[in-house]
């Protein structure tokens, strides 16, 4: 954001604009939309992939998945409580270094490229099939090849998301949390309608366990360990079935996005966050996966495999033209949250472009803003085109998509796991620690951690040996990107000199006097006096302390003048110096962190004291909270009680001085 | 995170200033803004009130609320020109906020007047939602028909503010 800028008409009209950023702390249901919206599209194609994979006790390995999230979870809650706006960029960059964050960041542009084509080519699947279902329905000879209209309607799909994207076309959270509303409809009917079709067929089978006699690895899902002694190693093989199934908790980047969003008490709202998007991803995508097994037929589920859902209505008990009804539900929902996916893949990677092009690690060529919407549309345009040539290259085979597609999703979770393992013996602030950390010597070793890093790790090497075309197409990508990355690092290191990019930007509003009204907070609200950035312990107790409902929190410093500097207009650069920008930007991270909301407030004065009093007073507030000892004293004493004397207080009018 | 205000402690001339009548034009689209904030310029002119126009740029979830998908410059630019060809004195203030419906009416005053602009148009549309956020929060909204407005170009509203 930059300061306001004045612009002058022909005439005499005057513009003043400034920008400015308006969060609203959103609650733990909403976050969970949020995050749905993304993770659950994979029931649409989890169930058909996994299955052509390692055969029925795919559906287990699927639910595993889900109970393993549970973990994956834990990873991302410790890292967001050491970092508000952390991604796998920033965790991996703080904790390993750049080289290595450069690398995740690729994997995890490679997991976005990835995440449209195989939404949209499984949508198209999903309408493709029910398209010809209607046509049979209605007794016409119509029919569509499934593949060659997924590749079509993906295309126009990534087209129309492409383009509103490049207009800049916003999308809010309201639409996620109404998308997943319309999903847990569906989810719900299909949870109380299988085991009703399971009781009244009678005699159901559960899918065979998954042991590794049960799993049957085709030669094409063992990749480069066919034929070899790795394939005979049953340790090998769940760590192949797993990596085929881990995609299906694709999407839980976007929890460590909207942290920083989440209202207070932030990292309870966070568990219940990541703990709704887990148990609601194991009901839907892991048991609707396994009610497939069960109810369609062995003999006809393998026409089913691009649209398991699709084919799992057409097989429950009921009416034939109830189950088309459902049918066409299930399609819209599936177009609603697989399309959400497409939009969510392209604002992404164009959000975590933008975020390494700030670090310099970009070139600015990319990041130029079109010539009417302003949006960055040279990285949109070839991410477009990226996905476009995935779906063409495809030709609408969404396993061939989904092996892919692995790629990125488990090399972004194992980095992400093994930063926040590192920073465990590097910071000590974690508000939240992963379970079971023992202590040996004095030292802690988390056993649940690493553990957990090196399952991840293991299935991201297994990947590389049984997935060819997701190493072939993964690694590939990942040089290409990651050359971008160093080339464009190399061009930048002399322009971005001197730039510190973790300071927030802030624009002064000018505000001709102070009130409730103008700073938004209420009479009664608690005022709170900074100073020195490194001692802010009283404003981290007032945070914690203050019950938004009935006070608001208001964060002030002063900017000390000489006695006549009145006389003059004020710079913003004199008002609002560098100092008061690190000193503010610490408010913001200490206030985010908490999920509370706090308004600013700069004050030029001679005297600090009497300007705290007075602003006090002006604001009706409860409390004025200083740090002490402090330099900002009452001047008559400087340890009396002077400033009751101050002017400004009307008499009846009281506050306490903490 | 919150506006940053400068208090000034001695502005008696302006703390009259500050006690003025505002309206808040809220932006919608540039065909609509330019035909409410002509609208609006000659009631200001009328009531002796001064302009603000409020813009919520929303910013998709995957996206930090401080990296919009058009920079902040851009927007700047934009709106300078366009409240330029309307030539009216107003302050534009742009929230970068997540969702519009709920940004703009917690962010005004309490029972301010807003002026939105709205193309009559089959089907739903954006603004009725916030035109009811804003009425439900108790402010004030008038509504202006931009297919009208549109008709009358800057020269009328001109013309009407200098009678």
């Amino acid at each position: 954001m930059k300061g306001p800028s004045l612009s002058r008409s022909s005439t005499t009209a005057k513009v003043v604009v400034a920008t400015t950023v308006a969060p609203t702390f959103i609650s733990f249901w909403r976050a969970a939309a949020i995050v749905l919206s993304d993770l659950a599209s994979t029931m649409y194609y989890i169930g058909g992939i996994t299955e052509q994979a390692m055969g029925k006790p795919a559906a287990w390995m699927v639910v595993a998945v889900m109970l393993f999230s549970y973990l994956v979870r834990s990873v991302y809650m410790e890292s967001c409580s050491m970092f508000v706006r952390g991604g796998v960029y920033v965790v991996v960059k703080d904790s390993i270094g750049p080289t290595v964050a450069k690398l995740s960041v690729s994997s995890l542009v490679v997991d976005y490229i990835l995440t449209g084509p195989i939404s949209s080519v499984s949508a198209g699947q999903y309408l493709g099939r029910l398209l010809n279902e209607l046509s049979g329905a209605l007794g016409e000879h119509w029919r569509t090849d499934p593949n060659a209209f997924a590749v079509f309607f993906s295309i126009a799909v990534t087209g129309y998301f492409w383009w509103s994207n490049i207009k800049g076309v916003p999308e809010s959270s309201t639409k996620a949390l109404r998308i997943m509303q319309v999903t847990t409809v569906m989810v719900v009917a299909l949870l109380v309608w299988c085991p009703i079709t399971l009781l009244l067929r009678g005699g159901a089978q559960l899918p065979p366990a998954p042991t590794p006699a049960n799993l049957r690895l085709t030669r094409e899902s063992l990749g480069w360990l066919a034929g070899t002694q790795w394939a005979n190693l049953s340790f090998v093989v769940m760590l192949v079935a797993l990596g085929h199934s881990l995609l299906a908790m694709s999407g839980f980047e976007t929890l460590a996005q909207v942290y920083r969003e989440i209202a207070y008490p932030k990292l309870k709202n966070l568990r219940l966050t990541a703990n709704l998007v887990c148990t609601y991803a194991l009901f839907s995508t892991g048991l609707i996966s396994v009610f497939a097994v069960m109810i369609i037929p062995d003999a006809t589920r393998s026409r089913y495999y691009d649209n398991m859902i699709g084919g799992l209505v057409m097989n429950l008990a009921g009416p034939e033209l109830l189950k088309l009804g459902f049918h066409i539900f299930v399609v819209i929902v599936g177009a609603l949250i697989l399309s959400g996916a497409v939009n969510t893949s392209l604002i992404g990677v164009n959000g975590v472009l933008n975020r390494v092009a700030e670090d310099g690690v970009l070139i600015d060529w990319f990041r130029k803003p079109h010539r009417k919407y302003g949006t960055t549309y040279r990285i949109l345009n070839t991410m477009a085109l990226l996905q476009i040539a995935t779906i063409i290259a495809s030709r609408g085979d969404v396993y061939l998509l989904g092996e892919a597609y692995a790629f990125g999703v488990v090399w972004s979770f194992a980095l992400k796991a093994l930063g926040v393992l590192v920073l465990r013996y590097q910071r000590h602030d974690q508000e939240y620690k992963f379970p079971l950390n023992f202590k040996i010597g004095g030292r802690e070793i988390p056993l649940g951690l690493a553990v957990t890093t090196l399952i991840l790790f293991l299935v991201a090497i297994a990947n590389l040996f049984s997935k060819k075309i997701a190493t072939i197409y993964g690694v590939s990508f990942t040089i290409v990107l990651y050359t971008l990355f160093l080339i464009s690092e190399r061009v930048n290191a002399n322009k971005k000199a001197g730039e510190r990019a973790d300071l927030e930007k802030f624009n002064l509003d000018h505000q001709p006097e102070i009130s409730t009204a103008t700073l938004h907070a209420r009479p009664g609200c608690v005022l709170v006096a900074v100073r020195e950035y490194k001692r802010m312990w009283h404003l981290q107790r007032v945070l914690e302390k203050t019950n938004m409902r009935r006070q608001d929190i208001v964060v002030m410093t002063v900017r000390q003048m000489s006695s006549g500097a009145a006389e003059y207009d004020l710079r913003n650069d004199q008002l609002f110096a560098s100092y008061e920008q690190e000193l503010f930007s610490h408010v913001v991270a200490m206030a985010e962190k908490e999920g509370k909301p706090v308004e600013l407030l700069v004050v030029p004065a001679v005297d600090p004291f009497d300007a705290m009093v007075q602003t006090a007073a002006r604001l009706k507030a409860s409390r004025l909270v200083q740090a002490y000892p402090s330099a900002w004293r009452p001047r008559s004493s400087r340890g009396g009680s002077g400033w009751r004397g101050s002017n400004c207080l009307r008499p009846g009018m009281h506050f306490r001085w903490r | 995170m919150g506006a940053l205000r400068e208090l000034e402690l001695a502005p008696s001339q302006q703390r009259a200033e500050g006690s003025q009548l505002r309206l808040h034009v809220i932006y919608t689209n540039p065909q609509t803004t330019r035909a409410s904030l002509c609208a609006a310029s000659v009631l200001a002119h009328d009531l002796g009130a001064t302009l603000e126009l409020l813009v919520a740029t929303v910013v998709p979830y995957p996206l930090p609320l401080n990296s919009p998908t058009a920079p902040a410059r851009f927007t700047e630019e934009l709106l300078s020109a366009l409240v330029s060809e309307c030539e009216v004195d107003v302050t534009v203030k742009v929230f970068l906020c997540r969702d519009r419906e709920e940004t703009i009416p917690q962010w005004l005053p309490a029972e301010s007047i807003a002026v939105i602009g709205r193309r009559r148009r089959w089907g739903p549309e954006s603004s009725w939602r916030l035109i009811r956020a804003l009425r439900q929060r108790g402010h004030h909204v008038i509504v202006i028909d931009a297919q009208k407005r549109l008709l009358a170009p800057a020269k009328f509203c001109r013309e009407r503010r200098s009678r």
